[in-house]
């Protein structure tokens, strides 16, 4: 980066004139840094040199006893072409965030409707509706979910009233991720709180005139409400999306620490903390870091570059 | 980067929405309905949760009931004493002690960068932003490798360090977009008074912007609670000793270690452990539901 | 203000400099400060010592060990300690994390599935040192204490002794009349057989049996019986041929009902005992180690009898339990392993550990404490000398990587047993991880 060299502060005490003039310029620039200066020291030290360094270790052999390896691109000849349960973690990943992330948005949207149509009560369901999210990251209540879920589990009971078979849900490797997905759709309470917002801006007379046109409700719906609340709902797809191919704590503790039964709720991030911190084979680990960062930064572009497409800003007449 | 265009709440006057055909009677029946329906559901393992704590042991796996049989209160003395050499009660306190540092420290540090970028010109300005930004989709797990490094050679392994100090660097990138938004919205008037009077723009900072900035403090302060208070990741790394731990690994090494005669006593501290979050949500929960709207996104 | 002289690069540029010359230290190696003690000095018994001891186990474990570590102290008031236990599963997660980070308990219990890796990463203390006089092991049979050596040195002292077995619920199949016979079954098919039996008359209400096709105990003990060992140096002692038949043997099992179906099986693969099948009566038998009786039994108001692994003993051996070992970076290596000593030589230690763990190593130890020991460890103890006598040979130190294929079986097991894979196919990519994973271990 190019540095334009900043002078030292004029001495303290002296007054500032109003007017922008060079001293004060300057001074504001440095102000700016100094202000600056704790982020840009956590910046660096905690977040980009680290960043580089994992870059570093994933070319190594490293388990924090004995000094780093060098050991070129094996990190990642393994990860892709020696490694099965890399795979197995890669896929039960997706398929999280692929079935969770659209499920939780198309509920949280939807009730959203149905609130905001219904105005009496909303706070109170508003808020209500928002603890899950509140709690459900927690150890608590994937302790719960673990006994809910698990084959002596009171979701068994409520099945059984629907005439669903019972089975070990948290135990049984076709389901133990459906368990994990309905809990992360569950939390659809902040997403929902966002949709509510976005909803609420929408101006009444869009509905009037579309109303006038003759526009029944799905009309209403799919030509007004749903290009007008575009920019939240791509918000919340963002934000969904990467929060969905990071959870950890419910799948680390409801396979109790193993990713089980059979791989099935290995995510990703549970499997780097495997490899990484369980068997200390660091070097792996941050390879396998820098694929997840990779990856997850061109799902990220894919999303921001098709929100361009479908996203319709209100005010763009006015940028 | 695309922003998005919500902005803060503002009460809604009129009552906006779909016009048209005269809303049925029976259709705002149904709607609420519907929506009492998934409120059942959406709160029923909470219920569950605090029912069972309450249940008698042998009743655990055999009342699938919300209520107990036998209320049972002494789960909670029996599971406060938790595992042989630590109670609970030390989880806690830990707790406490690391929400304690990450809220003071994204509150002083957030606010100060945030105050950089919303009221103070400097060269490479937008730049700079633009990479916050980008921190805010870096996922953390791609540090933790290097940062747990890092920590380790200065010894800070079996603190609650790690946890805390990175806050007080403002490497919570979310709380200081929070405020910059917030900033944003403060009449620049202000401080413009302010310099004409003679102030730095230190001097604005503290007796100007700040005080005002107080709603996105409280916002910082209280998700920075929860969040913390619920974080299980970064302390299951950090922390190693058994007196070191948190509420959160207390409890997952709880389910590990106790029987099957124990998740009784497991369930009742998983409350216990959910109350602090819960009563800071009673108590702010026009905050959350605001701050949320402001910047919009996780809960 | 004379940061403020600095342009804002030459700043970051400081800062970043920092934490690279902090992140260079770390890749240096830490000076030992173990090296500043004698190799086997006398332990401390004047200066204050305070000792952290690690180990993993169930409560019962706990309050024996810390009423152990309270005699000590009775003793040597200048010894106190701090004690960190925790359940089996991530147990090693823990111990590797705490040696990462140069912090390690001074005393940490291990089992043979670490013992090669721990020595050869110089995490454990070598004891040969202190044997003789610290360490008084004559009344240890040498056979036990050999599996505590690596390439000839001692590094791991057995706290107990023990044998695989299979526990079974008395009070579930005796009103059957189908109590097992006390000496076992002659063969694998006649425990299938068996098992078929009572889970035909339970209606699988409980199952027979739990799925044993993920447990490392069982597999090895079938692997003996077939004249091989689970290593051959740093290779797999077993073909694809041995893996296929194992799972098959199993997948029969479950097809017959005499094992529970792999969801029954599936959380108690980690090897806690709070998740124990016949604790939470979900079977009626189960493999576990002769001297987890104690702690299972405790969980469970049934009573429960200890029968041998099917076919003939050549599979067994006397299998050291657990060992204590002394961390290489501790600051008072001597005291530490003096009070490992005590562990196994004073025999009113050994009275409180009765047979929780295993068997007492010491055989004058034992003599003297078998008759103080109510009825459930002398049956234990008559069990397991009744098992042992017709053993096969000790196997040698588990190859380097042993807990990841432990590991390895579980996946390749549960695969199997949800029908994710046929057992050839498990197999095959079972005995090809195991290759891969203990020729990197070794590299």
């Amino acid at each position: 980066m190019a540095d334009t060299a900043v002078r030292p502060a004029p001495a303290a005490g002296t007054t500032q004139t109003a007017s922008r003039g060079r001293p004060g310029r300057r001074k504001e620039a440095v102000a700016g840094y100094v202000f600056l200066s704790p982020w840009l020291l956590g910046l660096f030290g905690i977040t980009l040199l680290p960043m580089l360094y994992s870059l570093y270790l994933s070319f190594t052999d490293y388990d924090l006893l004995q000094d780093p390896e060098w050991v070129g691109l094996e990190n990642y000849e393994r990860m892709f072409t020696g490694d099965p349960q890399f795979w197995n973690a890669v896929v039960a990943t997706v398929l999280f965030a692929v079935t969770s992330v659209p499920l939780k948005l198309a509920v949280a949207l939807g009730v959203a409707l149905l609130l905001y149509r219904n105005r009496r009560g909303v706070g109170l369901y508003r808020s209500l509706y928002y603890v899950p999210s509140l709690l459900g990251g927690s150890v608590a209540i994937a302790i719960v979910w673990q006994t809910l879920f698990g084959g002596q589990g009171a979701i068994n009971e409520v099945l059984a009233v629907f005439g669903i078979p019972t089975r070990a849900w948290i135990n049984d490797p076709s389901f133990a991720l459906g368990t994990l997905v309905v809990l992360a759709a569950w939390q659809f309470g902040a997403p929902m709180v966002i949709f509510l917002a976005g909803l609420k801006q929408i101006p009444a007379e869009m509905f009037e005139a579309a109303a006038l046109d003759g526009a029944g409700r799905f009309k209403q719906f799919w030509h007004v409400t749903l290009p007008l609340l575009s920019p939240v709902l791509f918000f919340n797809v963002v934000l969904e999306t990467i929060a969905g191919f990071q959870g950890f704590t419910a799948a680390f503790v409801i396979s109790g620490g193993t990713g089980g039964p059979a791989d099935s709720t290995l995510l990703y991030t549970v499997y780097l903390y495997l490899r990484g911190f369980g068997d200390f084979q660091m070097g792996y680990a941050s390879a396998m870091a820098w694929v997840f960062l990779i990856v997850l930064g061109i799902i990220t572009a894919i999303v921001f570059r098709s929100g361009s497409l479908w996203v319709h800003y209100a005010d763009e007449g006015d940028r | 980067m695309a922003t998005t265009t919500v902005a803060p709440v503002a009460t809604a006057a009129a009552a906006p929405g779909p016009v048209g055909n005269n809303r049925r009677w029976y259709e705002g029946a149904t709607a609420h309905v519907v929506l009492i329906a998934l409120l059942l559901v959406a709160l029923y393992p909470i219920v569950y949760m605090i029912g069972t704590s309450f249940k008698a042991p042998d009743e655990i796996l055999n009342n699938v009931n919300v209520l107990p049989r036998r209320f049972s209160p002494q789960n909670y003395a029996e599971g406060w004493i938790g595992i042989p050499g630590v109670t609970f009660g030390t989880f806690f306190l830990n707790s406490a002690v690391v929400a304690a540092g990450v809220v003071i420290g994204n509150v002083v540090a957030c606010s100060l960068a945030a105050f950089a970028f919303a009221r103070l010109k400097f060269p490479l300005r937008g730049f700079w932003f633009a990479i916050m930004i980008g921190t805010l989709l870096l996922p953390h797990h791609v540090l933790i490798v290097p940062q747990y490094v890092l920590f380790n050679s200065l010894e800070w392994i079996n603190t609650p360090l790690p946890l805390i100090v990175p806050k007080f660097l403002a490497t919570e990138a979310f709380f200081v977009f929070l405020m910059v938004q917030f900033m944003r919205g403060i009449p620049r008037s202000l401080d413009e008074a302010a310099e004409i009077d003679g102030c730095g723009p230190y001097r604005r900072f503290l007796f100007v912007v700040l005080p005002l900035t107080k709603p996105a403090l409280v916002t910082t302060a209280v998700f920075s609670f929860i969040w913390t208070w619920n974080d299980f990741f970064t302390q299951l790394v950090y922390l190693n000793d058994l007196d070191a731990y948190t509420v959160p690994i207390g409890l997952r090494l709880f389910l590990d270690s106790s029987g099957q005669n124990a998740i009784a006593p497991m369930f009742a501290m998983s409350v216990l452990s959910l109350v602090p979050v819960f009563l800071f949500f009673l108590v702010f929960q026009r905050l959350i539901v605001d701050g949320i709207n402001t910047s919009g996104i996780k809960g | 203000m004379a940061i403020l002289g600095l342009s804002r690069t030459v700043r970051s540029l400081a800062a970043g400099t920092a934490v690279l010359a902090v992140l260079a230290t770390a890749a240096c190696g830490g000076g030992s400060r173990a090296s500043d003690q004698e190799a086997g000095g006398p332990p401390e018994r004047e200066q204050p010592v305070q000792l952290e001891v690690t180990w993993w186990g169930g409560p019962a474990r706990a309050e024996i060990t810390q009423k152990v570590l309270d005699l000590y102290t009775q003793k040597h008031p200048n010894v106190t300690f701090t004690t960190q236990w925790q359940g089996y599963s991530g147990y090693y997660d823990k111990v590797n994390t705490s040696a990462a980070g140069r912090n390690a308990a001074d005393i940490i219990q291990i089992d043979n599935r670490v013992l090669r890796e721990y020595a050869n990463k110089g995490l454990i203390a070598e004891l040969d040192p202190w044997v003789g006089s610290t360490l008084q092991l004559d009344g240890i049979d040498p056979k036990l204490l050999e599996t505590g050596k690596v390439d000839g040195k001692l590094y791991a002292i057995p706290l107990a002794a023990n044998t695989g077995s299979f526990v079974v619920d008395k009070t579930v199949v005796e009103p059957l009349g189908l109590l097992p016979p006390e000496t076992g079954w002659a063969s694998w098919e006649e425990f299938g057989e068996w098992a078929a039996r009572v889970n035909q008359a339970t209606g699988s209400q409980p199952w027979a049996f739990r799925d044993e096709s993920a447990t490392m105990g069982a597999f090895e003990f079938w692997l003996r019986q077939r004249g091989k060992e689970l290593y051959d140096g740093q290779k797999p002692g077993f073909t694809v041929e041995d893996a296929t038949a194992w799972f098959e043997m199993w997948a029969t099992f479950r097809d017959s009902g005499a094992a529970s179906p792999a969801e029954v099986a599936q959380p108690a693969n980690g090897g806690d005992i709070s998740k124990n099948t016949v604790i939470t009566q979900q079977t009626a038998g189960t493999f576990s180690y002769d001297n987890q009786l104690t702690e299972i039994a405790k969980g469970t108001d049934h009573e429960l009898v200890l029968v041998p692994l099917p076919g003939d003993q050549s599979g067994a051996y006397a299998r050291p339990s657990q060992f204590f070992t002394a961390y290489a970076r501790g600051e008072n290596i001597a005291t530490a392993v003096d009070v490992i000593n005590f562990f196994v030589s004073d025999p009113e230690a050994g009275a409180i550990l009765g047979t929780e763990r295993g068997l007492p190593p010491n055989k004058q130890v034992r003599d003297q404490i078998a008759p103080q020991f109510d009825e459930q460890l002398q049956y234990v103890l008559a069990f397991d000398e009744r098992v042992t006598a017709q053993a096969g040979p000790t196997p040698p130190v588990p190859a380097q990587g042993d807990s990841q294929v432990t590991r390895l079986l579980t996946a390749a097991a549960e695969n199997v047993g949800f029908g994710r894979q046929t057992p050839a196919e498990a197999a095959e990519e079972f005995v090809a991880q195991v290759t891969g994973e203990l020729e990197r271990a070794a590299s």
